[in-house]
């Protein structure tokens, strides 16, 4: 088969040395339930694919392992089980690094080596792992088909590089190696439905940047410039920036507040290089002899880096260092996990945060006006400047029917804006609120809605621990101690 | 002629009704009596405008309905089967011959169109007196030969509810009959006398819904005395005032009476004695409890909508009972006439040409319900999410009279507008330099300034160019490449909606 391919044959000894360090990945998980807050939902068993690298750690994709509640490993041809730990995930980019205490699960493996480039189109790669339809080892193979960024869907935000291959990649392949003459150059993670022979793996580069980041001990993840660009091929607009015949450059249309370029860049500013490379009118970059996005640039840096752009503003050239330093952004809505959602109980009300993790749960919903604002407010929160002196937005999303709340439902989904005269600009505010009823009120007011939600105090009170012990919800509340800003 | 089974129309899916019906068993007793021929087979061909391409039309399609003929010359019908009607045709139910009519009114606001048309060889319909829940209904359309089929029914439900044609509410007889209804505006009967016409018909339980001769009686009075006057609206809105912490808090007695005011819509003749957090007790004199029902005289506990839109006129003086500080007071105000112009968002249900310019391969037009709605049954997760949150939460709330959205629906590609191709559904806020809130505005500075040549879009922080040396050419290429007769096309003055009076 392989020969009929022309592909090179991986020798017999060579796959030994592979398989031995392949290795599956039993998971139970617990995922987090956005509906009732303060319980998981039941727990759920799977199994991935991971492979044993350099200081006895284990690779395999973050998804594998999030929301994990107990991981145990297994070697290709042993029947015992080890149990893991989660040393390092990174959600941004889908990988994690696993370890394991019993030191007699690396007796006898030698760790996998990475390559020291990316394969091109047409080279022959072969993916090891645990997929469905067999409890054993299984290999695939088949060759590059594409390079090229695209959206990785565990943090459902982010895009990174991924290589695509034909060799079938199918669900438990998650995690395991991609080989290129022997060495790993990529990590099976994801696929599409209703495709054939389209197989994501997470190419070295990413690889690399990760393990570059865990160097100091902690994961950082990925720098966010937060810059969105116009080309500058149209001749009119070129003119009214004052860019003469052959400067090349794109023009900074929106600057996002919680980017790395808030405060250094400004719509109007035409960026002409990255790094002293030229940016052509699209965008592109010329890099290693290939096309890239200027992004690229800082797809490749650390957090603690900086980069440095030449611009064009006010009619003349200028030059300004970037230090690439991650701001928290509460408002980008990546999918969480290993986190449990915060949330608030008040009359039997459940006060809880917009997050992507609620409004997957909206289905059917989703057709309502309410949550529909929700959707664009989870989109256009920073564009729009919905969240002005917000650090979350916080929403009734349902309620423990009792007959202090009878008459509530009509504000599930809605922001809540203040609660007894109060801003409410992070969750915790509501407890403070409660605590100066409005002549013996509680007033509850939501955004675009002058209807407000108001329930009497004491009663409110009262119920409480009623409501509590009626639904067996163990605590009132849970808030994240706060992070510094 | 295709036939058409079609009864409902886009719309219908995204406003369902709300309205609870009780179910009854129906004698299904043969009619052995012919009802008087006062019914006319209704044949339809309509275009309606794209509304991504305002300048375009999209293929011509077929309904059947029917008509009532009410007076000599003159048949009435629900609104959405004439429609954007090209071409009206009147038929005997049992004959070939047909005739062409055409529209003296139609008010999608109420579903009903008037026809005019030769009546010869028909008879006239009597109104019925009022009828009540549990009234006895025969009802009658024709298979394709013209033979007349018969129905019984009971009317099972009377509420104030969604209209299947369009998102407003209003009167509306259920009726439960054997007889599968297929078209539109097939008469209902009781003692031989009109009770409305059918709106909708759902197989499933058997129950259709009907426009009542309440309010096709109060439709033909007013387009027999011009200028047509439409319906009243009161420009607010409220909510229930069950909830009883909220009661105590703004000092109600507890008699479970008074709704909550929301918002007043701006120059609204409500604006001069409500406001925000008002509650009303009283309206036109008969108590108002908790969720907005008084009891209506002719059909029992009935949504207050109905003592808006089915006993009063534009320009009447109404009398309410508002409570604000804790103490209760009678003030009046007059209606207004409903004026889908007046929104932020038009809802266009008739689907009017919406007024556009195509400048530079750019293509202007103003948001309106109809351009979502276009989008298709998942309209709210397909169209841009900005749009539609502006048309769910502020479509009846412009900040100032006559503002409008206006958006950018896409761009045609031209070396003109090179690097600007892929934009799309996004919201424009100046156009060269100056703020924009209606057509009326952009094309006011296109005449001023002779041509577009800077776009600001919300998105972006900088402005969109266009060369405007090389605008006039590109525009003349633009037009011939993508046949667009017209590059822009602005209404005759005022805007569409009928006249405000004052009676």
């Amino acid at each position: 088969m392989a020969i009929a391919l022309g592909l090179p044959m991986i020798g017999l000894a060579g796959l030994d040395q592979q398989r031995q360090a392949v290795v599956k990945i039993y998971v139970t998980i617990q995922q987090e339930d956005f509906r009732q807050p303060w319980q998981s939902s039941p727990p759920m068993s799977g199994t991935g694919s991971g492979f044993i690298i350099k200081g006895k750690r284990l690779m395999t994709n973050a998804h594998v392992v999030s929301d994990a509640r107990f991981i145990e490993v297994q070697r290709d041809g042993d029947t015992r089980k080890y149990p893991a730990t989660v040393k390092y995930i990174a959600h941004d980019c889908d990988i994690a690094i696993l370890e394991v205490n019993d030191e007699t699960f690396f007796e006898g493996t030698k760790p996998l080596a990475f390559g020291s480039k990316l394969p091109n189109l047409n080279d022959a790669v072969m993916v090891l792992g645990y997929p469905m339809g067999g409890g054993r080892l299984s290999l695939t193979k088949g060759v590059v088909s594409r390079i090229d960024y695209s959206l990785y869907a565990h943090s459902t935000v982010d895009s990174h590089l991924v290589m695509q291959v034909d060799a079938a990649i199918n669900p438990g392949n998650s995690g395991g190696p991609v080989f290129f003459n022997e060495k790993v150059i990529g990590i099976a993670f994801q696929g599409i439905t209703a495709s054939q022979n389209i197989g994501y793996t997470i190419p070295l580069p990413v690889i690399e940047h990760f393990l570059k980041d865990i160097e100091d001990g902690t994961y950082d993840g990925y720098p966010e410039l937060g810059v969105e660009h116009l080309g500058t091929e149209n001749l009119a607009l070129r003119a009214n920036l004052g860019l003469q015949k052959g400067v090349t450059g794109v023009v900074v249309a929106y600057v996002d507040p919680f980017g790395a370029a808030s405060g250094f860049l400004k719509p109007g500013d035409v960026l002409l290089s990255i790094d002293g490379h030229p940016i052509a009118n699209d965008g592109s970059v010329r890099l290693e002899g290939n096309s890239v996005e200027y992004s690229e640039f800082i797809e490749r840096k650390q957090c603690t880096e900086s980069v440095a752009f030449t611009l064009w503003h006010d009619n003349k050239t200028d030059s300004v260092l970037i230090p690439l330093k991650r701001k928290p952004d509460p408002f980008i809505f990546r999918q969480t996990y290993d986190q449990k959602p915060e949330y608030i109980i008040a009359g039997g009300l459940i006060f809880s945060t917009l997050s992507r993790g609620y409004l997957a749960t909206l289905g059917s919903e989703l057709n309502t006006p309410a949550a529909q604002h929700l959707l664009y407010t989870s989109r256009y929160a920073k564009l729009d400047n919905l969240f002005k002196e917000r650090t979350q937005f916080v929403l009734l999303t349902g309620r423990l029917p009792h007959p202090v709340n009878t008459y509530c439902a009509s504000h599930f989904n809605q922001v809540l804006s203040t609660v007894n005269g109060q801003p409410i600009h992070r969750l915790s505010d509501i407890t403070e609120a409660l605590i100066k009823p409005v002549s013996g009120f509680h007033i509850f007011k939501f955004e675009g809605n002058d209807d407000p939600m108001i329930m009497d105090a004491d009663m409110t009170t009262k119920a409480d621990a009623e409501i509590l012990a009626q639904y067996s919800v163990p605590s009132p509340s849970y808030i994240k101690a706060q992070e510094a800003h | 002629m295709k036939p058409s089974s079609r009864i409902t129309i886009f719309l219908s899916q995204a406003f369902a009704a709300i309205c609870l019906t009780g179910f009854m068993a129906v004698p299904a007793l043969a009619q052995t009596n012919s009802l008087p021929p006062c019914v006319a087979k209704i044949l339809v061909t309509a275009q309606k405008f794209d509304p991504h391409f305002p300048w375009k039309k999209s293929r011509p399609e077929s309904r059947e309905g029917y008509g009532v003929v009410m007076a000599d010359g003159k048949l009435i019908t629900t609104e959405d089967l004439v429609r954007n009607a090209t071409l009206i045709e009147i038929q005997h139910p049992g004959g070939a011959d047909k005739t062409t009519a055409r529209v003296l009114q139609a008010d999608s606001r109420i579903n009903a169109a008037l026809l005019a048309a030769p009546t010869d060889g028909y008879t006239t319909a009597q109104w019925s007196p009022p009828v009540g829940a549990g009234a006895k209904v025969q009802l009658i359309q024709f298979d394709e030969a013209g033979q007349q089929q018969n129905g019984e029914g009971r009317i099972t439900g009377i509420c104030v509810a969604s209209l299947p044609s369009a998102p407003h509410t209003l009167l509306n007889f259920q009726v439960l009959t054997d007889l599968k209804l297929d078209r539109v505006g097939s008469p209902a009967f009781h003692d031989g006398q009109l009770i409305g016409l059918i709106m909708q018909y759902d197989e499933a339980t058997q129950t259709s819904e009907i426009l009542p001769s309440d309010i096709l009686k109060r439709f033909i009075e007013d387009v027999a005395s011009p200028p047509y006057h439409g319906i009243a609206v009161a420009g607010l809105t409220w909510a229930h005032l069950v909830e009883p912490a909220n009661r105590k808090y703004l000092g109600l007695p507890d008699d479970d009476q008074g709704v909550l005011v929301l918002r007043i819509i701006p120059g609204s003749g409500a604006a001069s004695v409500l406001q925000s957090g008002d509650v009303i007790l009283k309206w036109d004199g008969n108590p108002i409890d908790s969720q907005g029902y008084y009891n209506d005289p002719d059909f029992g506990r009935l949504n207050l909508i109905h003592l808006i839109s089915g006993r009063r006129h534009p320009g009447d003086l109404i009398r309410i009972t508002r409570w604000r500080n804790h103490k209760s007071e009678e003030v009046q105000f007059k209606l207004d006439a409903y004026n889908d112009s007046k929104a932020l968002v038009p809802l266009n249900i008739e689907g009017e040409q919406a007024e556009y310019l195509v400048e530079g391969g750019f293509i202007f037009r103003e948001l309106s319900a109809d351009y979502l709605l276009s989008y298709g049954a998942q309209w709210m997760v397909r169209a841009n999410p900005r749009l539609v949150d502006l048309y769910l939460t502020r479509a009846q709330l412009p900040s100032k009279p006559g503002e409008r959205i206006i958006i950018l629906t896409g761009v045609l590609p031209d070396p003109v507008n090179v690097g600007y191709q892929d934009i799309r559904d996004e919201l424009v806020t100046h156009l060269n330099g100056k703020p924009v809130s209606s057509m009326k505005e952009v094309f006011a500075i296109l005449d001023g300034d002779g041509g577009i040549t800077r776009i600001r879009l919300k998105t972006l922080g900088i402005d969109l160019v266009l060369d405007k040396s090389t605008l006039p050419d590109a525009n003349r290429r633009i037009a011939m490449l993508y046949g667009i007769p017209k590059r822009e096309y602005r209404k005759a003055l005022p805007a569409m909606g009928p006249l405000r009076i004052i009676r």
